[in-house]
């Protein structure tokens, strides 16, 4: 195929431009198709492509930094408590949402009905937390006041157990009690706190005992207040 | 072209969203644990400092919340708050920068070892991509390692397509200077 250098130029650019999503696989398919016939062609990007594909491992292989969303959830509803209550208590204040179809003042917004969307909002939250506390022992998720993707339990398929932990465990903690049950976080929290955990090594298979000897690490902890194993 | 990043909680996020417009702490409380993982992992790619995720990822939701209302549905809610969460985010670290609390990206020392002797590939990419500009690693993290299009991280980082693409161009160009050992077949074989 005789092909100007212009052209060659041009898609070598064109492809070369796609080699990050190629490398992380979210290539649509027509783009991977025409990267693939693309690549014997170009020693340029299969150079490059080694290198993307290092990069892309070295982010990959970062360490994740996991947060207990609940105890995070409380001090941002602490926060907008806040805003409420001085919104509340000073009319020159806007307030921090006026609703839909009313002027945008303090004086548009009855306190008493503030103060019950507020209360109400405080007690779900309150809620999520005592039911996180029952579910110790039960196994069996709180319906959710809404649908979405974290109350509608579809596992994980390389989940194995499910645990839930308490809210002020530290993030070194859970990170260290991660390694020493050889788990990794594979999905959640849920709305009621549950994760789902895999083991930490792909290269490991997910036995019976190894899941049994996880598992009882994670029981013997204070800081976990569930554990289940969700292999048959 | 890049497919978009796999958003099929979109479908769910726009109504919670709508509620969250309505003023409902609720829907704001079910979006917030939603996206707090993911939020949280791509916070803490560009700030060491553990304590200063939670307060961006909390200032961003406290920015959900006061600007619900005006979302205009030209992007997704998912694209939105990580444009967001972006915003935050450099807002907060240029901060910190002024007041000295955290040190310049150009102020990491130059490697002393030659690349192609050091083992350690790994530390290698990690050093060059912190001597990247912090716009530039994140568009490569936004790229690589979190899946978005270029016209998600243009919506993302409030710029135009073209400038993206210039990011990753100039990204990748500083990264195969750095690391010429890692880059396989020499052109030259051509």
């Amino acid at each position: 195929m005789n092909e100007s250098p212009g052209h060659d130029d041009l898609e070598h650019t064109a492809m070369n431009e796609l080699i990050p999503w190629y490398v992380n696989g979210t290539l649509d398919d027509s783009a991977r198709r025409r990267f693939d016939r693309h690549l014997p062609t170009c020693p340029r990007c299969r150079a490059d492509l080694s290198l993307d594909r290092a990069v892309h491992a070295r982010m990959a292989a970062q360490p994740a930094v996991e947060f207990m969303p609940v105890a995070s959830l409380k001090r941002l509803n602490a926060k907008l408590d806040e805003l409420q209550s001085a919104a509340a208590h000073h009319p020159e204040v806007p307030p921090a949402v006026p609703p839909r179809g009313r002027p945008a003042t303090a004086q548009g917004l009855p306190l008493s009905r503030l103060a019950v969307a507020a209360s109400i909002a405080l007690l779900a939250v309150a809620l999520g937390v005592v039911m996180v506390d029952r579910m110790a022992g039960h196994g069996d998720l709180t319906p959710a006041t809404y649908h979405t993707v974290t109350t509608a339990r579809t596992k994980p398929p390389q989940e194995t157990i499910r645990a839930v932990f308490a809210p002020d465990m530290t993030l070194v903690e859970l990170q260290s009690l991660l390694d020493d049950a050889q788990l990794k976080i594979v999905g959640g929290p849920t709305e009621a706190g549950v994760y789902s955990l895999a083991p930490a090594s792909r290269l490991a298979p997910a036995s019976t005992l190894a899941t049994a000897s996880s598992l009882e690490i994670l029981r013997r902890h204070a800081g976990v207040r569930f554990a289940e194993s969700t292999s048959p | 072209m890049p497919a978009s990043t796999n958003n099929s909680t979109d479908d769910l996020d726009t109504p919670l969203l709508a509620r969250v417009a309505c003023g409902d702490r609720g829907a704001l409380a079910t979006l917030y644990l939603n996206y707090h993982r993911r939020l949280s992992r791509f916070l803490s790619r560009f700030t060491r400092r553990y304590e200063n995720v939670e307060e961006i990822l909390n200032d961003t939701f406290l920015v959900v919340w006061q600007s619900a209302r005006d979302f205009r549905h030209a992007s997704r809610v998912s694209t939105w708050i990580m444009g967001i969460a972006y915003r935050t985010a450099l807002k907060s670290l240029r901060r910190d920068q002024r007041h000295g609390r955290t040190l310049p990206l150009d102020a990491l020392p130059e490697p002393s070892c030659d690349p192609t002797q050091d083992a350690d590939t790994e530390d290698w990419i990690e050093q060059g991509l912190l001597q990247l500009s912090l716009e530039h690693r994140l568009t490569l993290e936004l790229a690589y390692h979190f899946g978005h299009s270029m016209e998600e991280i243009a919506a993302i980082t409030a710029v135009p397509v073209g400038t993206v693409k210039a990011r990753m161009f100039h990204a990748r160009e500083k990264l195969r200077r750095r690391l010429p050992a890692l880059s396989g077949e020499s052109v030259q074989q051509e």
